[in-house]
């Protein structure tokens, strides 16, 4: 069973690191977190079960998700970031807590406070790799989000926009000294962001079958946890966060009790930020806080 | 200066505008209060209550009233949170006056409505709450016109074994909530030993948080218990995903539950992974007696202006706790002999109060008066899911 | 006055205990989003000193406010050496720890709660948000505060001026504590029953964001910031299940209205000369 369990916690943590990355990403370009992040997640969630009720396939709706995150992403920008950027460090902030409960209401009007279900997952063939069980949804989870995990990593690290990233988040003057267009950069930023969190809730909505407006909140919690245990700041130690907390609460209850699980993580948590502020791995650079 | 005089003004106008919340006195009619969730988690099935109340209301007053007084519903929002439904109380007591109140909805929420209540002196009837004791630990004025799930376990479990003959059972528990966790570790292990089923996971039985994402860890572990059903301490859309999960791993073994699992649209959602799961539940679309069937042509038809929706187009079992609850208040007054109007409040309430203590039976479409707890009384009716569909098994 | 304008009140008073708890370890420089894990201690514990010991209200809650004190404290000796994000998630995490242990501490019902509370009265609360304000001012008025405001400004300058900066930060989380739990006791012992679940992560970003709104210079800006956001959602019921949508809306229009808050330490000073203070 252990194998299994294993799999199972790395599913689960794949779309921890999604969201993390998200995170880690504006919070490290700009210094800024986003508490509805969450929320953002689940916006996209919907976004996805309603274009697949709409006859849209897998990939469609995944572009739905990742449309929809993205724009709502930008507007938590325009209205809770740039018009607070000059306020104290923390308004801006506690501004997304709000757009966060403004997001799970209207998400409540527009959908409803009953959960809505992804349609038609019930094609599913079973693969046996070495005693391990394996649905093709499960796989198709794992696929899109390693490689899109993967491709942000590229895209970071080896590409010009990347590097224009990196730069803003080491020194914006300087950046926009050596040309950087750090309003560019800003945009892409939170609409890379967002996209990242509409693919996590599409992929929750088909693994989870079901979402309601209210599962953004947890999901934004555990990406913070993440994000602190792999390291603030640190996009690789973002999606690692997050699979190791997908595994932990996955063989917590396998192997222990559901009841202990929130402890568990929190204390994590709290202990990594008193104990070990810099995460796993702490990255001389990229680190913005 | 500008600013502070800015600033105290819409204070007092905010204070006043609150003050003025309170509706106008009025002679002849009979007030009562509706207290559901309108906003948060549970604004659909609250909006669903305020639909089959509301029928209750326009037919006593298509029929000319109680004694030719009408009957009036002030509806409050609990916004699915404490501290909302207690204001909406003290308003609904205070300000609106009304005799006794429809609500809440959530066992949560009525932990505080409940012996707030009994401290005012006025009747709640809870739409929905199946946590063990509330209405018990808030004598004399708090009921729950919902039943208690031990009674459905017991139906349940004897459909399973005629129907499946299962020897090993398995459960999976939602720790988190407060009627699924009770589901799971008090009220099933009890009933299916009752019933010569061994549950092979007593002690420590699978566990989840509701709302959870995802249940991989649980299905493997169930898998590896190997047993030939699984019964569920579970709402219904937590069910749901376990149960596909299980599917998606390979596993065959039926699912059985109680009240919770009716409500989700498991069988419409589930597709072919939740045919054969079993449930029992105490009223359903399914039912063809005559006053079911006008109480869901009725419902229909209200619903189409009234918080119209696609979630609140079709009843469950939640407007007809409502319905039904409006009725029994209208008995009493009616038992009572209770004037129109606002004065007396005190005794009228108290009247109300006593007329539900004694209620041992009533002639609702699934209610059947209260216990000596407040909890309420109520036929079973057990379903198997088939064709889409919860069918009921006779 | 009607019991609902009484309850309105009551809750309101609560949330300027709270938005004091949160106002306090500000005007330190530091930040905290964790009290409602202080609040779940005084609503717990003092639930449980009224509940199966039969104390009396009053005692029950200063008793607990002091343990949550004590947990204030204990939090803020490693807080010291974080900052920044580091701190907002450091506290986050203490109040989501907090909360997750009583879920499963059985002595106090661990996640089904505990019942049989009772006793918070209206003379009570306003007594409780007099006496804080109270000594709000005269901590304002007094060393403290000069400590509180240096420290707040610059922490390395205030060093070398002799203040012991490490003992003022937490003393702040210490006082904020203390403060919390009391709103904790009385809050519990208002909703007649008490349970993990209402001290969720939100209640403590509320708490911030009642004296971020308000002001956060001066404690009349919590208080303001905690009476106008409590009186709204009640005010809003007419619009019926837009009502939370339209809360949060009017919550982020007003941060961009008025992003340092509704009162700074300025504009008191000229209502005071107005008024001849």
């Amino acid at each position: 069973m252990l194998a299994q369990q294993l799999v199972n916690g790395i599913l689960l943590g794949s779309t921890y690191a999604l969201i993390a990355l998200g995170l880690t990403l504006v919070l490290g370009v700009f210094g800024k977190l986003n508490i509805a992040h969450g929320d953002v997640f689940m916006f996209g969630a919907f976004a996805g079960v309603a274009a697949a009720s709409f006859g849209a396939s897998l990939a469609l709706a995944i572009l739905a998700g990742i449309f929809v995150s993205a724009v709502v992403n930008v507007i938590i920008e325009r209205s809770c970031f740039y018009p607070l950027r000059n306020a104290h460090f923390l308004a801006p902030m506690l501004s997304t807590i709000a757009f966060g409960i403004l997001l799970q209401n209207v998400a409540t009007q527009i959908w409803g406070s009953d959960p809505s279900r992804y349609p038609n997952i019930e094609a599913v063939t079973q693969f046996e790799i070495g005693g391990i069980l394996l649905s093709s949804v499960h796989i198709v989870i794992l696929a899109v989000s390693f490689s899109v995990m993967l491709t942000v990593d590229i895209v970071i690290y080896r590409t010009k926009i990347g590097r224009a990233l990196r730069a803003t988040a080491l020194d914006p003057e300087v950046a926009g000294l050596l040309g950087v267009n750090t309003k560019n950069v800003m945009f892409i930023t939170f609409l890379t962001a967002g996209a990242l969190a509409g693919v996590a809730g599409v992929l929750t909505a088909v693994v989870y079958s079901q979402i309601s407006p209210l599962i953004g909140i947890r999901q934004g919690l555990i990406g913070m946890v993440a994000m602190v245990i792999g390291g603030l700041g640190n996009l690789r130690g973002a999606m690692i966060g997050g699979i190791l907390i997908g595994l932990v609460e996955v063989l917590n209850d396998a192997y222990l009790d559901a009841s202990y699980r929130d402890l568990i993580v929190f204390s994590l948590f709290f202990g990594f930020i008193i104990l070990k502020p810099n995460g796993l791995f702490p990255q001389p650079s990229g680190n913005r806080s | 200066m500008l600013r502070f005089k800015a600033l105290l003004s819409l204070i007092a106008v905010m204070t006043i505008a609150i003050m003025l919340t309170g509706t106008v006195q009025a002679q002849n009619v009979y007030r009562i209060g509706l207290n559901v969730p309108i906003t948060g988690g549970g604004a659909d099935a609250g909006k669903r209550e305020v639909i089959g109340a509301q029928v209750a209301v326009n037919e006593i007053n298509a029929k000319g009233g109680i004694g030719g007084a009408k009957l009036e519903m002030i509806v409050t929002d609990t916004g699915s949170n404490p501290h909302d439904a207690v204001n909406a109380v003290r308003k609904l007591a205070g300000d609106d006056k009304v005799l006794a109140i429809v609500g809440p909805h959530y066992s949560g929420v009525a932990e505080s409505t409940f012996p707030l209540g009994n401290r005012i002196g006025i009747v709640q009837v809870a739409v929905a709450s199946s946590k063990p004791g509330v209405a018990a630990a808030n004598r004399p004025f708090a009921f729950r016109n919902t039943l208690t799930e031990d009674k459905i376990a017991v139906a349940v479990v004897e459909a399973v074994k005629k129907r499946y003959n299962p020897k090993r059972i398995a459960l999976i528990v939602d720790i988190k909530d407060a009627v699924a966790r009770a589901i799971g570790t008090k009220v099933f292990p009890g009933v299916l030993k009752k019933a010569d089923l061994n549950v092979i996971n007593a002690k420590k039985p699978v566990t989840f948080q509701t709302g959870d994402a995802q249940f991989t860890a649980q299905v493997t572990k169930l898998k590896a218990l190997n047993p030939d059903a699984i019964g569920l301490g579970a709402l219904g859309p937590d069910a749901l995903n376990i149960i596909t999960e299980a599917r998606r791993q390979g596993m065959k073994q039926p699912f059985f539950g109680t009240a919770p699992l009716i409500e989700g649209n498991i069988p419409e959602k589930g597709g072919s992974a939740v045919v054969g799961t079993i449930a029992g539940s105490i009223w359903s679309t399914q039912l063809n007696d005559s006053r079911s069937r006008a109480f869901i042509k009725s419902y229909k038809e209200l619903a189409k202006t009234l918080h119209p929706g696609k979630f609140t187009a079709n009843p469950d079992y939640y407007p007809v706790n409502s319905y039904d609850a409006v009725y029994m208040i209208v008995d009493a007054i009616k038992a009572k002999h209770i004037k129109p109007g606002m004065e007396n409040l005190a005794t009228k309430r108290i009247a109300i109060k006593d007329h539900f203590s004694d209620m041992k039976s009533f002639n609702g479409i699934a209610s059947d008066g209260f216990n000596k707890v407040g909890d309420g009384k109520k036929n079973v009716h057990v379903f198997e899911i088939k064709d889409k569909a919860w069918k009921l098994i006779k | 006055m009607s019991i609902y304008m009484e309850g309105i009140l009551m809750q309101m008073g609560i949330n300027i205990l709270m938005a004091y708890s949160a106002f306090i370890i500000l005007a330190t420089g530091q930040l905290s989003l964790g009290n409602a894990g202080f609040m779940a201690i005084g609503a717990f514990c003092s639930g449980y000193l009224t509940v199966r010991l039969g104390i009396p209200l009053p005692i029950a809650l200063i008793l607990s406010a002091l343990l949550s004190s004590l947990v204030g404290v204990a939090l803020g000796i490693p807080v010291l050496r974080i900052r920044g994000f580091f701190l907002v998630l450091g506290t986050l995490g203490f109040g989501e720890t907090v909360r997750a242990f009583f879920i499963n501490f059985e002595p106090t019902g661990g996640a089904y709660g505990m019942r049989g509370l009772f006793g918070t009265t209206f003379e009570m609360v306003l007594l409780t948000v007099v006496a804080v304000t109270i000594g709000l001012w005269r901590i304002e008025q007094s060393r403290i505060g000069r400590a509180f405001d240096a420290v707040a400004a610059d922490e390395d300058a205030a060093q070398g001026a002799g203040v012991n900066v490490r003992a003022v930060k937490v003393m702040a989380f210490g006082i904020g504590a203390f403060i919390a739990g009391l709103a904790g006791g009385l809050s519990a012992h208002h909703l007649l029953y008490v349970e993990p679940g209402h001290f969720s992560f939100l209640v403590s970003a509320m708490a911030v964001l009642f004296v971020i709104l308000g002001g956060m210079q001066t404690f009349w800006g919590a208080m303001l910031g905690a009476v106008i956001f409590s009186l709204l959602p009640e005010m809003l019921r007419f619009m019926e299940d837009w009502r939370l949508s339209v809360y949060g809306a009017a919550l982020i229009i007003l941060m961009i209205l008025r992003p340092n808050g509704l009162l700074s330490r300025v504009f008191l000073r000229n209502i005071a000369m107005k008024f001849q203070f």
